[in-house]
């Protein structure tokens, strides 16, 4: 299925649309929302929220192909709403949910360093990781200068390489 | 552009985490099907009701408990919806989000009558030109046509200047006396289809302004919708001159008359201003006598000279003219209500009518009553009975069939759940609706799976009153000339 044609159709007011681009993304809100929240309650309540918002501005959208860009700063702004509100330190559960029987120790390791950033610092990792956004991008979701994006990730992977064991190198612009 | 890893060792754990299956957790995954099955069959019936808004806002998980699924009523909902608008920012926001239209076609039709000056202010910074092209100067607002072009002279697509106050700021200065004039600026959209590349910045100002003026936009950000890697960070400073002096003889202005129905009940027709690209509409109307004050639920028309109706509160969602914002703030004594709507152009016509159909107070009913499939509902002003059916989309919904008594208007009814973080959904329903065997569907898919014994059928607030014939006439004039009111 053409990607725009159904964001178009969901900025129509189709609501089965609307799910199915949700569902399409559904894994990548969690573990964006993951990367900040401490725990699964909060994450769900973030997405819901985040749904929320997005079905009653998806007109607002102005290009569709920025559909999971939008979504996701959609997102982000509500994970920091329940942060605010929470007003208290924020520790990642030991016990993660996923993970293979067989991971090496060197992995757990690394998931544990990453566990131990802060969720600003953390929330950059993922979206430049995970979500593959390239510096520019992060700075336009996070309101940011590029700069600081670019510094922030540079200090993240000074920390994790010292943690982990390995010498930092600078990051390129994407 | 992919990134490539590793740059250091430990990157590959990344690449690892992304090649796995990630399963969400069941209860987040509940929430997210919950999510999605209680969102309203269109975006345009948002599920804004004065009961979410009116509720805590940190309590994220309330916002799904009530919604509001007809956009039927929404359109009689009006008066008692933005009662609630003078509150807070919250408010407004969710009522603007509710009316959600742009002023772009205020500006097109502007642009017909050639109220739109032609204008070339520019400035570069960071090989980005940011240039105002057109102003369509207001005596309650300005609006700017502006464009952005790189060094070779192309445009850089559909481009905002980021949050008003934060990434750019509008200052209007008295070209006079220097002295800093009363505004905001409530933000930058697209501008026309046909001109995608364009944006319209909007200054508003609180009080008329009718002198002339200087307005400073001071720019740091600049980003394209289009192309999101061209978003440039600088400095862009242009000073336009502005004389809205010459703006007041194109503004025509016009009064209407009084309907008064005993002491509590009345409505006064107070003015219709014409600025050329939008219409402001101000009338006072009854509030009920007791706390909590809701404003009176009103049933009008607005019609041409041809006596087509453009706008009706019965209608909302068809209206050929729709409201832009709205808002209504009280008096001291709660006894009126200042009602003010923001509407898209009018059709040229010699003169309006303002039709009342009818007044009616809010009776707050807030009775529960356990569900029961089948079951009879009685209360003040209402017999209904309810029946579970399958909806055309195979969800379950249900039924309600009966009648509001004669005088009785917009009922709002609801089937909630007692257990704590479910909600429920709400309805509105109007007398029309019911008659001649008539009945209102609503889908209640995900509490129907609920055990009926946890569920309860409330009703809410329902409007009592007595039909009107009242009109008054309002005849646009020159503002300085505006003629007393006709009826």
């Amino acid at each position: 299925m053409e990607i725009e044609s159904v964001i178009q159709k969901a900025q129509e007011g189709n609501k089965e649309a609307f799910t199915w681009l949700i569902r399409t993304c559904q894994n990548s809100l969690y573990r964006l929302a993951k990367s900040i929240l401490a725990n699964e309650e909060d994450c769900g309540d973030a997405i819901q929220e985040a749904i929320f918002h997005a079905y009653q501005n998806i007109g607002k959208l102005q290009k569709p192909k920025f559909f999971q860009t939008w979504i996701s700063r959609i997102l982000i702004h509500e994970c920091y709403q329940i942060l605010r509100q929470k007003k208290k330190v924020v520790t990642l559960p030991v016990q993660r949910e996923r993970g293979k029987v067989d991971t090496s120790y060197e992995r757990v390791e690394f998931q544990e360093v990453l566990k131990e950033l802060d969720e600003s610092t953390r929330l950059l990792i993922h979206l430049y990781y995970y979500e593959d956004l390239s510096i520019r991008q992060i700075a336009e979701m996070l309101d940011i200068p590029e700069g600081t994006v670019k510094s922030r990730l540079y200090q993240a992977r000074k920390l994790l390489s010292k943690k982990l064991g390995d010498s930092p190198k600078e990051v390129s612009q994407q | 552009m992919k990134k490539e890893y590793p740059n250091a060792d430990w990157e590959k754990f990344f690449q690892e985490d992304i090649e796995e299956h990630i399963e969400i957790p069941a209860g987040v995954m509940e929430k997210i099907d919950r999510a999605l099955a209680q969102l309203p069959e269109k975006a345009e019936e948002k599920p804004v009701v004065s009961e979410r808004i009116q509720s805590k806002p940190n309590k994220t998980k309330r916002r799904f408990h009530w919604l509001i699924s007809s956009g039927v009523a929404a359109a009689v909902l009006l008066v008692s919806f933005v009662a609630t608008y003078a509150i807070s920012p919250t408010v407004q926001q969710a009522v603007r989000d509710f009316f959600q239209v742009t002023n772009n076609t205020g500006y097109q039709i502007a642009q017909s009558k050639g109220l739109v000056e032609i204008v070339n202010y520019q400035m570069t910074d960071k090989d980005t030109t940011l240039s105002i092209e057109e102003i369509l100067p207001g005596t309650d607002r300005i609006r700017f046509l502006y464009d952005v072009k790189k060094k070779n002279g192309q445009s850089i697509g559909s481009v905002g200047l980021g949050e008003p106050d934060e990434d750019y700021t509008v200052t209007v200065y008295d070209q006079k006396t220097g002295e800093k004039i009363e505004s905001f600026t409530s933000g930058t959209q697209p501008a026309t289809e046909d001109r995608q590349s364009k944006g319209i910045l909007e200054v508003r100002f609180p009080d008329e302004v009718k002198k002339k003026v200087v307005v400073e936009i001071k720019a740091k950000k600049i980003w394209s919708d289009t192309e999101r890697e061209t978003s440039i960070w600088g400095t862009w400073k242009i000073k336009i001159p502005v004389d809205l002096t010459k703006v007041v003889e194109k503004i025509q202005s016009a009064s209407g008359g009084t309907y008064q129905n005993g002491e509590n009940s009345f409505l006064q027709v107070n003015q219709l201003t014409r600025f050329g690209d939008h219409e402001l509409l101000f009338f006072t109307s009854s509030v009920t006598e007791k706390p909590p004050y809701f404003g009176d639920l009103l049933h009008y028309d607005l019609l041409d000279a041809n006596g087509n109706i453009f706008f009706s509160t019965y209608q909302l969602d068809k209206n050929k003219t729709r409201i832009v914002e709205a808002g209504t703030g009280f008096s001291q004594d709660n006894k009126s209500a200042l009602n003010t709507l923001e509407f898209e152009p009018f059709p040229e016509s010699p003169f309006y009518t303002f039709r009342l159909k009818g007044i009616y107070k809010p009776i707050v009913l807030d009775k529960s009553f356990p569900y029961v499939p089948g079951m009879k509902v009685e209360a003040e002003g209402l017999n209904l009975q309810l029946e579970e059916i399958v909806m055309p989309d195979n969800k379950k919904g249900i039924r309600v069939r009966g009648a509001l008594l004669d005088g009785y208007e917009q009922l709002s009814i609801a089937l909630m759940s007692n257990k704590k973080g479910v909600g429920g959904y709400k309805e509105y329903i109007m007398s029309d609706q019911l008659k001649n065997n008539g009945y209102v569907d609503f889908s209640v898919e995900n509490l129907l799976n609920v055990d009926p014994k946890d569920l309860r059928f409330d009703v809410g607030i329902i409007h009592k009153g007595v039909p009107v014939d009242w009109e008054t006439r309002l005849e646009p004039q020159p503002k300085a000339t505006t003629t007393p009111a006709k009826k």
